[in-house]
């Protein structure tokens, strides 16, 4: 149980670090979040239930096979039991980017923020990989935007 | 047919001329023979082939609900679980013992669930303990091995086919998957010979027709395996010589080109074990769920036997219409299968004493829903040939909850009770975040496959329009917030036919100035005419279309209050924007389509597009929540509980022609229509028909609260309610309202300008709606 806790706060970490790496050019701030661990905050814990964290770790593992479409269907049922999860829909999103889905990555990212309710650190990931997601769909103005946004919430001070 | 061509070949010989020789007539009419025997047999052969090719894997889609989850904290009342359970085929059984299997008492459930290979994993076949506490699963444990579970997803219930014309249908089953004692007992009493002959059996021939003389009719068939599949491939059933001879002649095909457990397999799925109304079922596989409920797999040896039993004659041995019968044949199989040694004396001893074990008719499917098949056929067919559909076998994952659609459709039975039975009726239930399509009712008789009205029926959708008017105009927060005032008196306007025309309020009156928020609340016309012109026709169309409804060619200043016309199904894709706070999400009916072996062939993914700021989206949606604590949706509250904030909005159109209510909790949106296919007056305004309808199905499935927490950009004011003006907390007529940050009333009340410290004007606007 213990483990499953700390899994569920570090695989958005484990996502980003893989997203990260893809996109070649990237400016140093990108590249940021791979490096940073954080220790699982107690709340969380709180907050997903068993069966969202059995969904998690099972997309995690599909995931980390290369199974996109079973990551996400994993994720979907796991958004089927807690709609409001940041987690998951960012989780979400990047899935959706490594299948270089870039438009849904956003969305999905977008949603998280929905409901990322002043949990900053995940707000500055979700707007990185927007930003990101941005930048490979060719918006590059949207991606300033989203980079700015992502920058804000850096200098404000994670938790 | 050999014995006729000889017989002619008699006969030309006498007439012709004795000057020819015999022998060479002999030759011309041999080789005549073997040639037409030739061509004649490799016609046969293509048929064979392409019967035995083609026909057996002919399957049609097998369509699933989407399977119920199961966890610690699921809202789930015990009528639900039950309704489940019920579309489910689970049967009662005081220990849960054996898969498909349940017992509930109190709030305390055992279930014994079948195993099932979803495409992302497998299911066990497991005994579990379900706790059911205030409407939520409270305990989740393993009823053998003890211990909490995070999670158990039963097996989809199968909700219908699509069936090429003429409905057949199957279950396919491998070889290896079926019972050995079923196979070695259905070969002991058919086909004692079939590993050893070449598709005919002389030895049975000769014991049936012994059997047959000493009886004086024909009382048992010398029919192989083999010739009873190629029987089979034909669809008449004379028994004429010629029939018999092409049987033989392809049978001994069919045993040359395949081999022995290629024929049997095909047998196992192609036998014809009876009718289920229009549906034949053919197969083991099928014939098992038909018959038991119950997979092939784990049938036990009395089940297995009936079933070699009704192979004899489906009809005759029908086990539900003629029990004695079809148990004196069961246990005349269960000998046959001890004396050949294919299962021991006590177990066949047991077998015998055991129960016919039949479940009730229509165990498969066991309602029909007709409307939900056709969302499905028609999203698939973006994607699939209808044949493929009918007959590849496929497996189509669908979005249905089965206590959502019964809730739906019970509803609607209880609300138009008494009405006359041309009123129609039509629903669509989503889940707000996903898009997912939980619940379809096309008519008022749900099991009809008629006209599908939550598909079909287009029509104009009244008041519904009205929130992306405001919308509309709530994008632009330096001109509108929600205590904007607006003009309600009078107007004339010019119609579609450039007549003068002068809209009305519902009531007929008019209030002077009215705040932007109750105008939409109370639904009033005439101010929603003024601030759609003003925003302007072609910033409501793009609205409109940005929340996913499909547009007309031309829109006139009536179409403010709703002439568009449009299918429920359309007005679902619409609130669904609304309701998921400016996501648009494509309605989806099928999550996965898969091979019949579960290898996946498409997964239809969640996709979503913000097509909508956060906060305009919130005011909307605030207003919508008024309009069901002060406005045209109070009557809800007859049926649901005062804590539960939702939204909605109700829509009547001219002389009462159309009842619509479209609305949302959290997790859960519901459009409903009532009306009249002859499109004539039905007396019910909105609030008065499809309301009542839609509350009462919210009730019974207990929604989320709306989060009415403002998202960034949106903060609480105090405002006026009469001129709009800011106020501040304890001023007389003072009310608190959302509004875009940064974009409150500019002006404030005296109140308002003496009390109005900063503290002061921001607030929690929905406090009000509890009063």
């Amino acid at each position: 149980m213990k483990t499953s806790v700390h899994a569920f706060w570090l695989i958005p970490m484990l996502f980003i670090a893989g997203c990260a790496v893809v996109p070649p050019d990237r400016d140093p701030a990108d590249r940021a979040p791979a490096e940073e661990r954080e220790a699982a905050p107690e709340q969380e814990a709180d907050r997903a239930a068993p069966a969202v964290v059995a969904l998690l770790d099972q997309a995690d593992t599909a995931s980390a096979d290369g199974e996109h479409g079973r990551a996400a269907a994993l994720l979907e049922r796991a958004l089927r039991i807690d709609s409001t999860n940041p987690v998951l829909w960012h989780n979400l999103a990047v899935v959706r980017y490594r299948e270089t889905n870039y438009a849904q990555a956003e969305s999905m990212a977008m949603r998280s923020n929905r409901y990322a309710d002043g949990r900053r650190e995940l707000m500055m990931r979700n707007w990185q990989l927007i930003a990101v997601s941005r930048e490979l769909s060719g918006n590059s103005k949207g991606a300033e935007e989203a980079k700015a946004r992502a920058k804000a919430l850096q200098d404000g001070g994670g938790r | 047919m050999a014995r006729r061509r000889s017989s002619s070949s008699r006969r030309r010989g006498r007439k012709a001329p004795t000057r020819l020789p015999w022998r060479r007539v002999f030759l011309v009419a041999g080789l005549f023979s073997v040639v037409l025997l030739g061509g004649w047999t490799a016609w046969l052969d293509h048929a064979v082939r392409s019967q035995f090719e083609g026909k057996r894997w002919s399957v049609p889609a097998t369509v699933y609900a989407r399977p119920l989850e199961l966890y610690v904290g699921r809202p789930l009342t015990q009528a639900q679980l039950r309704e489940e359970l019920d579309v489910l085929g689970y049967r009662q059984n005081p220990e849960a013992r054996g898969s498909g299997t349940w017992h509930g008492s109190g709030g305390d459930y055992l279930l014994g669930t079948r195993a099932f290979q979803y495409w992302d994993g497998a299911e066990p076949a497991r005994r579990i303990r379900v706790g059911l506490r205030n409407a939520r699963v409270a305990t989740l444990r393993d009823a053998d091995r003890g211990g909490d579970l995070p999670l158990v997803r039963l097996d989809p219930a199968r909700i219908g086919n699509i069936y090429p014309a003429h409905r057949e249908d199957r279950l396919l089953v491998r070889l290896e998957d079926v019972p050995g004692t079923l196979v070695q007992g259905l070969l002991a009493v058919e086909d004692r010979d079939f590993y050893s002959h070449w598709g005919l059996s002389p030895t049975s021939i000769l014991r049936a027709a012994a059997a047959n003389i000493r009886a004086g009719r024909v009382v048992q068939g010398g029919s192989t395996i083999t010739q009873q599949l190629v029987k089979n491939f034909y669809l008449t059933s004379d028994r004429t010589l010629l029939r018999k001879g092409n049987e033989a002649i392809m049978a001994l095909l069919l045993e040359w080109r395949y081999d022995k457990d290629d024929i049997l397999q095909t047998y196992l799925n192609e036998v014809y074990l009876g009718q289920d109304r229009e549906r034949s079922i053919h197969g083991f596989g099928l014939g098992s769920r038909y018959l038991f409920g119950e997979p092939l797999e784990n049938l036990p040896l009395a089940h297995q036997a009936l079933m070699i039993a009704m192979v004899k004659g489906p009809s005759y041995y029908d086990p539900r219409r003629h029990p004695d019968r079809a148990l004196a044949r069961r246990n005349l199989v269960l000998n046959v299968m001890e004396e050949t040694g294919v299962v021991g004396a006590a177990a066949a001893e047991a077998a015998r004493r055991a129960p016919l074990g039949v479940v009730p008719a229509s165990s498969g499917p066991r309602r029909g829903y007709p409307a939900f098949l056709n969302l499905v056929q028609r999203h698939l067919q973006r994607d699939y040939r209808a044949e493929d559909l009918q007959t590849e076998g496929l497996r189509i994952f669908t979005t249905m909850a089965p206590s959502v659609q019964s809730a739906t459709e019970a509803a609607i039975a209880r609300q138009l009770r008494g009405q006359p039975k041309e009123l129609e009726a039509a629903a669509v239930m989503v889940d707000v975040e996903s898009g997912e399509v939980l619940a379809l009712v096309g008519g008022r008789d749900p099991r009809y496959a008629g006209f599908n009205r939550a598909l079909d029926a287009r029509r104009p959708i009244g008041s519904l329009i009205k929130p992306s008017v405001y919308l509309a105009a709530l994008e632009d927060p330096a001109r509108y917030g929600l205590g904007t005032v607006l003009d309600d008196s009078p107007l004339t306007l010019e119609d579609d036919l450039r007549q003068p025309w002068e809209p009305r309020n519902f009531d007929r009156m008019f209030r002077g100035n009215v705040l932007l928020v109750d105008a939409l609340a109370q639904s009033w016309n005439i101010p929603t005419i003024r601030l759609g012109m003003d925003v302007g026709l072609p910033a409501v169309r793009r609205t409109v279309d940005r929340l996913g409804a499909p547009l007309p060619r031309r829109v006139h200043p009536s179409y403010l209050l709703g002439t568009g016309e449009l299918a429920p199904v359309d007005v679902a894709q619409m609130y669904q924007t609304l309701a998921s706070g400016g996501f648009r999400t494509p309605l989806r009916s099928v999550r996965e389509v898969t091979q019949q072996d579960g290898t996946p062939l498409n997964r239809y993914a969640l996709s979503t597009t913000r097509a909508f700021e956060p906060g305009p989206v919130h005011l909307v949606n605030a207003a919508l929540v008024t309009a069901m604590r002060q406005g045209t949706g109070r009557g809800a509250y007859r049926f649901l509980p005062e804590s539960l904030m939702v939204a909605g909005k109700t829509g009547t159109t001219g002389d009462t022609r159309d009842s619509w209510f479209a609305g949302y909790g959290a997790d859960l949106l519901g459009v409903i229509w009532l009306g009249r296919d002859d499109n004539t007056a039905t007396g019910l305004t909105g609030s008065s028909g499809a309301l009542p309808v839609w509350a009462d199905a919210m009730a019974q499935m207990e929604p989320r609260s709306i989060d009415l927490a403002p998202p960034d950009g949106v903060e609480g004011m105090w405002v006026d309610e009469f001129t709009g003006l800011l106020s501040a907390q304890g001023c007389e007529g003072a009310r608190s309202l959302p509004y875009m940050a940064g974009h409150g009333p500019a002006e404030a009340t005296a109140c308002g300008r003496r009390r109005g410290g900063d503290g002061n004007r921001v607030a929690d606007w929905f406090r009000g709606l509890f009063q």
